[in-house]
């Protein structure tokens, strides 16, 4: 996994050292992404110049040093990520001519851009964000995985344009002057993260998953969509064929895994005690075959913990298990420091455990595999039978109000009233979200729990899930891949019906099906728990949360930006003390002000 | 990566990425002109006609003989072996049947045959080139776009597009236009058959059907697609321009937006918005249900009594519980008042028992039916608890009226006081150029403020924000509905909040103020049905009114309700201010 930068000079204003620098001020600030190597990359011409920073997976070589310019040097390539059929996809562009040169995924995606064009991503099962630069026309492809697994940024001025992997190695760009976005905040405080296209910072926004952009020399700028999770309901798989339905997912999972073991380096997994990720553990195991590592965490004294249950299954898999049990005061230690590990600023409380969990797993492997969107492409999620209940029942409510219930009532942070009374000039941002997504409840007979499951997979999964995944890793350079985001589980996953995903009072039909041929009954059924929290946490102590609330308050209106607004902060707190989301929410983004290291 | 099967996928993708460059909004003046003049035919067409809160647009003209075989690189058919008579009857009649206030625009040529046009139909004939069937659709639909006829949301359809529900739900979603695509390889995205044009104050989407018909030119004269199709003006343009104007590169999805010509274009999906009905397959009844229109493929178009059945039945289904009430008039010219015995006082003396509600409803009927009241042109009306004659009863045929309060002909209550409705909507129009906000306290299920919104179209009004308050479930006895409920909040919010300037906010008055209120008032109702509250929500609301601002009681005249107007008297006479009561039973202050 890695990390990239790059800066494209409109008009020639800067000079190639000085551009360089910034390059390398910018591969500064991602290089906890890939501590193995840097390089850069200058354009003869003056026009682009490309960053990378690099942790080395497959082809330790240093035949995979970026930037890596194609063979006949037209094209060059920044690329963060792994794409796991690029043997695949090697062999056909061989027959092609291709000749390759290093057992890099990277040249292969030269080669593939070479031949198709921005096509060429729709053929890619991996994770990835990358820049490819053809200096035969001078456009600058910039292009981000069907979910967002790895983060893209971006953000121009009048003589230039830049991107990174993150929000801070932008920062870097001196001629970019950045300011918390009334947008923004409104969106972070009704969602708990910011959701792209927009960033906290203004102007720098986030390339949407599934998207490709491109900016020509003259400063045109185009975006193209190559991918959507949409949801059929003339091709969806009925209950009644259930069992030829768990037969394709468990042949689609396995594939998937198979294809996500290619590494030089040591693996292992994440395993809760959850379905999705004992799944993947089960079939890894079971149906392939390997000898696996597994990875959990717990929390002392809690009697919620998942621990528990996930040695239980590990010892049933038979697999290579390694646990850690952390503390009140290891959940203290991150808190303090979680300002500085967000490169955005992030309100899900899972972003602690998932560091520790990450910082735990590196000191056994490099990559871990892991259970990500199980949730929204199955319907796991809690609460989605409420609201798809009752929307089913109230299909008068006007599509738009219908994302907003969801959101207020299955993801509350601040009500919409106190974030429009906060942030009256970005509340429109907010409003802009709920329309962007109506249409997916306005299919006639359709079932509400699939617009849920679409809602989630474009808006919770890549602003909060799989961020967080991305930056809480990154932080300790451990790559982690997700086997249920393949293609072909995507493919699987859009034509399971509501049945297939619900019933009575069992989420996730088909996966616990399948699961019940590896794991005992009590581990199929176990419900869902999520990373909860000890007792002795401080945000279960309402005293605490009124001091780091205080704290919060003052450090955020030192801002200029607050303290412009100070019925913005007043608003925030008064709701943020009866809640602990908001709260929380709260405390993140001063901490976070707090570790930019400039006046915001 | 199979390259065989992708290739054909990469030509139209290349062709489509072609046309999308072409896109230009630079009409010739020549074509300008054109569009011009025809649109004129459409004014001259639609200038007496009530106002209609949507209309379908359908095309066709009849094809000489000598241009009736198409014979392009990639479709191949004969248009004469088409019943067309027979597609436009089933065409008409569900757009119809589905949408039975929308006006209906038929275009078609200035010779051609309209006998089996139905009369509730507009039938606007054109001078049109039928060998350019479709660029001549693309100018007629460009004319209707810049005509004064485009005065309400818009669908164009293709004369074989079949209505199976009722399209102005679609314009719930935020949109100028919305296209409908489907992904099939070797096809054009977007699809032509079906276009949502909405009617908005910006005019937006006139822009980008200026776009479209500027494409359209720029493509005729494209050597790239003159050598895969030869003239396109036939066949082939009208689908390649809109894919080029409205952008449809890449992968679409419902979920995104673009900004072209001023116009925010968005992208449905054919398989909910536009399915195709295809011959050779068959077709669940549940899936045909699900959709808004159905359209018919080529050869398909033989297909028609098959699909006409289902329709029927559908419709039939869909007139059941959930369809238009009586009184849904198809461009209704009159809000036909009700009279009903709905409050409460006749549960009392002298009321009380069946018989006496029977025997005075016989009395009144006896009096409406010599009267004619509650028919147009008998200036009598039986109304909000009170008969009169010898009147104008203007408000019952006033067009904005009419469109402002058409989704409720069909509801006997609202009906039962229209002229306390008609009341509100004055007032508040009256106070639309004041500065300041508009309150309604006490709102209930929302109906009121929607017709009064739709009348005043406050949604579009710049720097306003209307403020609901009601506590929607648990209210006093006094006050309680059939609809209040835990429901209530959410169906009221979903009503409004969309449109960004309104704020629904739950909770008892005056508590409930704390959680939002305006700094000015220029127009508020009060509608509690019980004095504290009413009173206390009053003395705030009083303070911020501005001068010229006018605040409706709902309940101030009625006899039930003798402690709110006593209290209020009281308030207003401790300030030397004067409350109009209405003969509606409602009491009017307009602040000095």
């Amino acid at each position: 996994m890695c990390g990239i930068a790059g800066y494209l000079n409109f008009r020639d204003k800067r000079s190639p050292e000085q551009i360089q620098a910034t390059i390398g001020r910018m591969n500064g600030a991602i290089a906890h992404r890939g501590p193995d190597d840097r390089g850069q990359w200058m354009d003869p011409e003056n026009v682009c110049h490309l960053g990378h920073t690099r942790l080395s997976v497959l082809d330790l070589s240093a035949a995979g040093h970026q930037p890596m310019l194609s063979r006949d040097e037209r094209y060059v390539i920044s690329f963060n990520g792994e794409i796991y059929n690029f043997r695949d996809l090697r062999r056909q562009l061989e027959k092609l001519g291709h000749v390759f040169h290093t057992g890099t995924d990277t040249e292969v995606l030269l080669a593939g851009f070479a031949q198709v064009g921005p096509q060429f991503f729709q053929y890619l099962d991996g994770m990835f964000a990358l820049a490819i630069y053809d200096r035969q026309i001078g456009c600058l492809t910039l292009a981000r995985d069907r979910a967002g697994e790895k983060p893209l940024y971006y953000a121009s001025g009048d003589h230039f344009f830049a991107f990174a992997s993150e929000l801070r190695s932008l920062l870097q760009v001196e001629e970019l002057p950045v300011a918390l976005s009334e947008e923004a905040l409104a969106l972070y405080f009704t969602l708990r993260y910011v959701p792209e296209p927009g960033s906290i910072l203004a102007p720098i926004r986030k390339l949407e998953p599934g998207m490709v952009m491109q900016v020509f020399r003259d400063g045109r700028v185009r975006h193209e969509r190559y991918y959507a999770f949409n949801i059929d309901q003339d091709q969806e798989v009925k209950p009644d064929r259930l069992g030829d339905y768990v037969e394709m997912v468990e042949a689609a999972l396995a594939q998937s895994l198979v294809n996500r073991l290619n590494s030089d380096v040591p693996l292992g997994m994440f395993l809760s005690s959850g379905v999705d990720s004992s799944l993947a553990c089960a079939v890894l195991a079971r149906k392939l075959g390997r000898q696996v590592k597994t990875f959990s965490v717990g929390f002392e004294g809690d009697p919620g913990s998942e621990h528990e249950a996930a040695r239980d299954i590990a010892k049933t898999l038979g697999s290579e298990h390694h646990e850690y049990i952390f503390t009140a005061a290891d959940f203290e230690r991150i808190c303090n420091e979680i300002g500085g590990l967000l490169d955005e600023p992030n309100g899900d409380r899972s972003c602690v455990p998932t560091y520790l969990l990450s910082e735990f797993t590196r000191r056994h492997v490099t990559v871990a595999i892991s259970g990500d969107a199980g949730d929204e492409l199955f319907g796991g999620y809690g609460r989605y039978p409420a609201f798809a209940t009752a929307y089913d029942q109230n299909k008068d409510l006007h599509p738009t109000a219908a994302v907003q219930t969801y959101i207020e009532r299955g993801l509350p942070v601040l009500a919409a009233d106190a974030v429009r009374a906060a942030f009256p000039q970005g509340y429109n941002a907010v409003q802009g979200f709920f329309h962007c997504y109506a249409p997916f409840f306005m299919h006639l007979g359709r079932p509400t729990l699939h617009a849920l499951r679409q809602l989630d997979f474009h808006t919770y999964l890549p602003g909060a899930v799989l961020a967080k995944v991305d930056r809480m890793s990154m932080q300790h350079a451990l790559e982690v891949r997700t086997p249920f985001l393949s293609p072909q589980m995507l493919d699987i996953a859009r034509k399971a019906s509501a049945g297939l995903c619900w019933a009575g009072q069992i989420q996730k039909i088909a996966l616990r099906q399948l699961l019940a041929r590896y794991l005992p009954q009590e581990h199929v059924m176990a419900p869902k728990k999520g990373f909860g929290m000890p007792p002795s946490v401080f945000l279960n102590n309402r005293e605490r949360v009124g001091q780091e609330l205080t704290a919060a308050y003052r450090r955020l209106s030192e801002t200029s930006f607050f303290s412009a607004r100070p019925n913005a902060l007043n608003s925030v707190f008064s709701a943020a003390g009866a809640n602990i989301n908001a709260a929380w929410a709260a405390i993140v983004l001063a901490k976070w002000v707090d570790s930019v290291g400039r006046p915001l | 990566m199979s390259e065989t099967a992708k290739q054909p996928m990469h030509s139209m993708d290349a062709l489509i990425r072609h046309a999308a460059e072409s896109a230009t909004d630079s009409l010739a003046f020549d074509v300008a002109a054109r569009v011009a003049e025809l649109a004129g035919r459409f004014e001259a067409a639609c200038a007496d006609l009530p106002a209609a809160p949507l209309a379908l647009v359908i095309f066709h003209l009849k094809l000489p003989e000598e241009h009736r075989r198409i014979d392009y690189v990639d479709i191949k058919a004969d248009q004469g072996n088409i019943d067309y008579v027979s597609v436009l009857r089933h065409t008409f009649a569900m757009a119809r049947g589905f949408n039975p206030d929308a006006r209906i625009i038929y275009i078609t040529g200035e010779g051609d045959d309209t006998s089996f046009v139905p009369a509730d139909i507009v039938t606007v004939r054109l001078p049109l080139k039928p060998q350019w069937l479709m660029y001549e659709r693309v100018v007629a639909m460009a004319a209707y776009m810049q005509s004064a006829a485009f005065a309400q949301n818009t669908v164009f359809l293709d004369s074989d597009a079949f209505c199976n529900w009722p399209l102005g739900k679609v314009f719930q979603l935020s949109f100028d236009v919305a296209v409908t695509f489907r992904d099939q390889p070797g096809l054009m995205p977007v699809n032509e058959g079906v276009i949502f044009a909405a009617h908005r104050p910006n005019g937006a989407a006139r822009h980008f059907f200026t776009r479209y018909l500027a494409t359209y030119e720029a493509l005729c004269r494209s050597k790239t697609v003159a050598d895969i199709y030869g003239d396109i003006r036939r066949w082939r343009g009208g689908q390649l321009a809109l894919n080029g104007a409205s952008a449809a590169v890449g992968t679409l999805s419902e979920i995104d937006q673009r900004m072209l010509s001023g116009a925010l274009v968005r992208y449905l999906p054919c398989d909910d918005y536009n399915f195709f009905i295809r011959d050779n397959e068959t077709y669940q009844l549940d899936v045909l249900q699900r959709k808004y229109i159905l359209h018919l493929k080529g050869p398909a178009k033989g297909s028609v009594p098959a699909v006409s059945r289902f329709q029927q039945q559908r419709l039939q289904q869909w007139l059941g519980p959930n369809g238009p009430q009586p009184g849904s008039a198809a461009g209704a010219a009159f809000v036909k008042p009700v009279f009903a015995l709905i409050n409460k006082e006749y549960n009392k003396p002298p009321f009380g028992t069946k018989e006496s509600q029977q025997r005075f409803g016989g009395l009144m009927q006896s009096a409406m039916q010599m009267l004619g009241a509650n028919q147009p042109g008998s200036g009598a009306a039986a109304v909000d608890d009170m008969v009169v004659w010898f009147r104008n009863l203007g408000f019952l045929q006033q067009p904005d009226f009419i469109a402002a309060f058409e989704p409720y002909l069909g509801d006997n209550t609202l009906r039962a006081r229209i002229w306390r409705i008609y009341m509100l909507c004055w007032a508040a129009k009256s106070c639309l150029g004041l500065a300041g906000d508009f309150m309604d306290v006490g709102c209930y299920d929302g109906k009121t403020v929607d017709v009064m919104e739709r009348y005043c179209n406050f949604r579009a009004t710049a720097g306003k924000t209307w403020w609901l308050y009601d506590m929607f479930e648990n209210p006093p006895d006094e006050a309680r509905k059939v609809s209040h409920g835990p429901q209530l909040f959410d169906r009221v919010r979903g009503m409004f909040e969309p449109f960004g300037n309104f704020r629904v906010i739950k909770g008892a008055v005056p508590d409930s103020f704390a959680q939002g209120l305006p700094g000015k008032v220029a127009f508020a109702q009060l509608d509690l049905n019980v004095a504290a509250p009413e009173l206390a929500a009053l003395e705030i609301i009083y303070e911020r009114m501005v001068p010229g601002g006018m605040i409706v009681f709902d309940d101030f005249g009625f006899r039930r309700y003798r402690d709110s107007h006593d209290a209020e008297m009281g308030f207003f006479r401790a300030r030397g201010d004067v409350v109009w009561e209405s003969p509606t039973g409602q009491g009017l202050f307009i602040k000095r």
